[in-house]
């Protein structure tokens, strides 16, 4: 019994620390980072679409194209590097991993330099230097027509932003609290739950000229203090690459480039807001509806299957099949989903290069798999012992058992917690948009950032949600209903 | 002298330190039918499912045809199913398959027949037991009585050598024993070698041509029928049968 146990944890730990290891290994060594990118010939960069004027999504003649600043300060390193261009769209706490994981050459979302982030990335010069606002509501600008004024009060800023560092650091008698995303804390100072919200200044002027209950008033940070420029970031020890990086934003500053670029930015901000309707943003719902649906078939078929080999192995009279496989159980079921999809995508991805959408499916594939392994291993315990042995007294294998008398019976019980496995990862697949896979949330923020609405999207969303799950519900129970006709 | 089907010598079987059977030594001859009977607890299902190695042995030998079966691997015992059928006391039929597939599921994936050749033999076996009108059924709209020899049409397809019953008729309900234990003396007429566990003693009178009365673990008392329920030697055999006689 005592080994038994040992031999469980040790499982578990190996299991462990197979999944660590890769992570471990992708420590730097020399210094090769520009040549990589050049050998490739193509400049991999990582970016957060939710963000205008910096970047975002717009369509331009029925395609999705990415727009805004910083995609046209890549395009310009690209194109001086005389490489082609990749952009890599993710959630923005994910922009940093994905470059130090490998998955993108260099970062460029926005990214404010800061003694945090230099600890575990490199920065390139500054590209652009903006300023630190604070958005109020107009009818408020009597009230605070300076940010002295916010002293005391409620503010909100983006969750890991600079912004929140200052805030906490110059407004320490004010209760500062954190969101996602910046249509968010919109909405939060629309609704008064804030009374400002600490954003910079390009992003607070596009919401200014697009919203007009709101008002921008300068944070008047002392001067010395605000490390508000804007960085290329790439993973530690590229000083190659950064030094290209540096040559290509040389230029751009001694052009003015960043100003037309702005200009250029604003415009398609102008035309997004300008006609907000869901119904021009059908097909980015669309597109989510379709990944979020491939994702999830995809992972719940995959899903069976491994779940089907997990409890194979579970039920083995073999230690060294049915260790391995609670061990798995045990630890997908006692992780969250999001640690696992980033862990197959950075973790796994420094092994092979794997495309975010692919990233997803095996993450939910691979969790679900643990959860429908002991559905199955349910159905098969809930059979009669005497159903076995009615199939081993006819000289049944135990693979012939298994096939014509247990799975069919034990499939037939389960049905009902299979469809609920199936709507689960229908709704949890979700998580996926973090690591940028344009699913429905994604798609989502994506609609949000560019409308500058808060609240119809979502509802959108939720409708998709609910069509999906009660389709699926109601054809679930049909094929249930035709299956006890038997 | 008639020929051993199946020998078991000093058979014994413990659960969890618990000897159920303690050193069971016997045989059953070719064509004949060994019922064991006893109060309940006393051994008997444990030592039909140790001869049928359902449940191996914890020690002693169980020889069919020549060969241990303790000592067979796992592979050698699954072609056993062949040869030695088993009928259980709560039917274990597969509900998610008809009758007749049922009874065509061994011969096809076991005995290798094709589909015709099996359904063919199926219905033979359905006829015997008086089941072939009701071959496209789903056991779960069948009674108890029926359920009972459709199992036994299931074991019969196999064409086994050696038939066993546990409490064929335990699970049934009164009105549909009798169906079940006709066909099996039908069986018994035509010459198949058969054990059964029962609690059927007039049954086991009419069709036995040996009985073990078996309490606590061993068999003690063999003999004819004629013997154990009318001249029993041991004065435990004797207090059995007049209990479950008059009861």
């Amino acid at each position: 019994m005592m080994m038994k146990k040992i031999g469980a944890w040790l499982a578990i730990a190996i299991a462990s620390f197979m999944m660590i290891g890769p992570g471990a290994l992708s420590a730097s060594a020399d210094d090769n980072s520009l040549q990589k990118v050049k050998e490739t010939g193509v400049l991999k960069v990582a970016t957060s679409p939710d963000y205008p004027p910096f970047e975002s999504q717009t369509t331009v003649n029925g395609k999705t194209e990415d727009v805004g600043l910083d995609i046209e300060v890549a395009k310009q390193i690209a194109k001086d590097l005389g490489v082609k261009l990749k952009i890599l769209n993710m959630d923005f706490g994910s922009v940093l991993a994905a470059i130090q994981t490998g998955k993108a050459d260099i970062a460029i979302a926005g990214l404010s330099v800061t003694d945090e982030r230099k600890q575990s990335v490199d920065f390139s010069k500054n590209y652009y230097t903006g300023g630190q606002t604070f958005l109020i509501n107009k009818k408020d600008l009597q009230k605070y027509p300076t940010a002295k004024k916010l002293h005391g009060q409620k503010i909100g800023t983006q969750t890991g932003s600079l912004q929140n560092n200052l805030a906490q650091k110059y407004f320490d008698d004010s209760t500062v609290s954190n969101m996602d995303k910046t249509a968010d804390l919109i909405f939060a100072l629309e609704n008064g739950k804030v009374d400002a919200v600490g954003i910079e200044k390009p992003v607070a002027q596009a919401y200014v000229a697009h919203n007009k209950k709101l008002a921008m008033i300068d944070a008047g940070y002392p001067n010395d203090s605000v490390e508000s420029g804007k960085a290329v970031a790439a993973a530690k020890g590229s000083t190659s690459l950064i030094n290209a990086v540096n040559q290509s934003i040389d230029k751009i500053q001694k052009n003015h480039w960043t100003d037309k670029y702005l200009k250029e930015a604003g415009k398609y901000v102008d035309d997004n807001a300008e006609d907000t309707s869901m119904l021009r943003y059908w097909h980015y719902f669309y597109n989510g509806f379709l990944n979020t649906s491939l994702i999830a078939v995809l992972a719940v078929f995959f899903g069976i299957l491994l779940g089907l080999l997990l409890v194979m192995m579970k039920l083995s009279a073999w230690k060294v099949l049915s260790w391995p496989a609670t061990a798995y159980i045990e630890i997908v079921r006692g992780t969250p989903m999001m640690v696992q999809v980033l862990l197959v995508y950075f973790g796994l991805g420094t092994l092979i290069n794997l495309p975010a959408l692919t990233a997803g499916i095996i993450a939910v594939a691979l969790n679900s798999g643990a959860y429908v392994a002991e559905i199955i291993r349910g159905g098969i315990n809930s059979l009669d012992k005497g159903q076995t042995e009615a199939a081993q007294s006819i000289g049944f294998s135990k693979v012939d058992t298994m096939r014509f008398v247990i799975l069919p019976q034990a499939f037939k019980n389960i049905w009902p917690s299979l469809g609920n496995e199936f709507i689960s990862v229908l709704k949890e697949s979700s998580i996926v948009s973090i690591i940028g896979v344009s699913d429905l949330i994604y798609q989502l923020n994506v609609v949000r950032a560019d409308t500058y609405r808060a609240v119809a999207p979502i509802v959108v969303v939720m409708v998709i949600y609910f069509l999906m799950t009660f389709t699926l519900t109601r054809l679930l129970n049909h094929f249930e209903r035709k299956m006890n006709h038997d | 002298m008639t020929k051993a089907a199946i020998t078991v010598k000093n058979v014994k079987k413990e659960f969890k330190g618990n000897e159920v059977l303690k050193g069971i030594t016997g045989e059953v001859a070719e064509s004949q039918v060994l019922t064991i009977i006893g109060p309940s607890g006393s051994g008997k299902s444990t030592l039909l499912r140790a001869m049928s190695q359902l449940d191996a042995p914890s020690s002693g030998t169980v020889i069919f045809e020549g060969e241990d079966l303790t000592k067979s691997t796992k592979k050698d015992l699954s072609h056993l199913g062949e040869k030695i059928g088993m009928v259980f006391q709560n039917f274990n039929l597969f509900p998610n398959q008809t009758v007749l597939q049922n009874v065509t599921l061994g011969p096809i994936r076991v005995k290798k027949l094709s589909l015709e050749q099996a359904n063919q033999e199926a219905m033979f076996y359905l006829k015997q037991v008086g089941m072939a009108d009701k071959a496209a059924a789903y056991p779960n709209s069948l009674s108890g009585g029926q359920k009972q020899r459709v199992a036994i049409a299931r074991a019969l397809a196999m064409q086994p050598k050696v038939l066993f019953f546990d409490e064929p008729t335990s699970a049934l309900d009164p009105e549909n024993v009798k169906e079940v234990l006709k066909v099996i003396q039908k069986l018994a007429a035509e010459k198949m070698t058969m054990v059964v566990v029962t609690h059927e003693m007039n049954f086991a009178k009419k069709i036995s041509d040996k009985i073990w009365l078996m309490d606590n673990g061993k068999v003690i008392e063999e003999g004819d029928p004629q013997t154990i329920f009318t001249n029993p030697k041991e004065s435990l055999t004797k207090r059995f049968i007049e209990q479950v006689v008059f009861d």
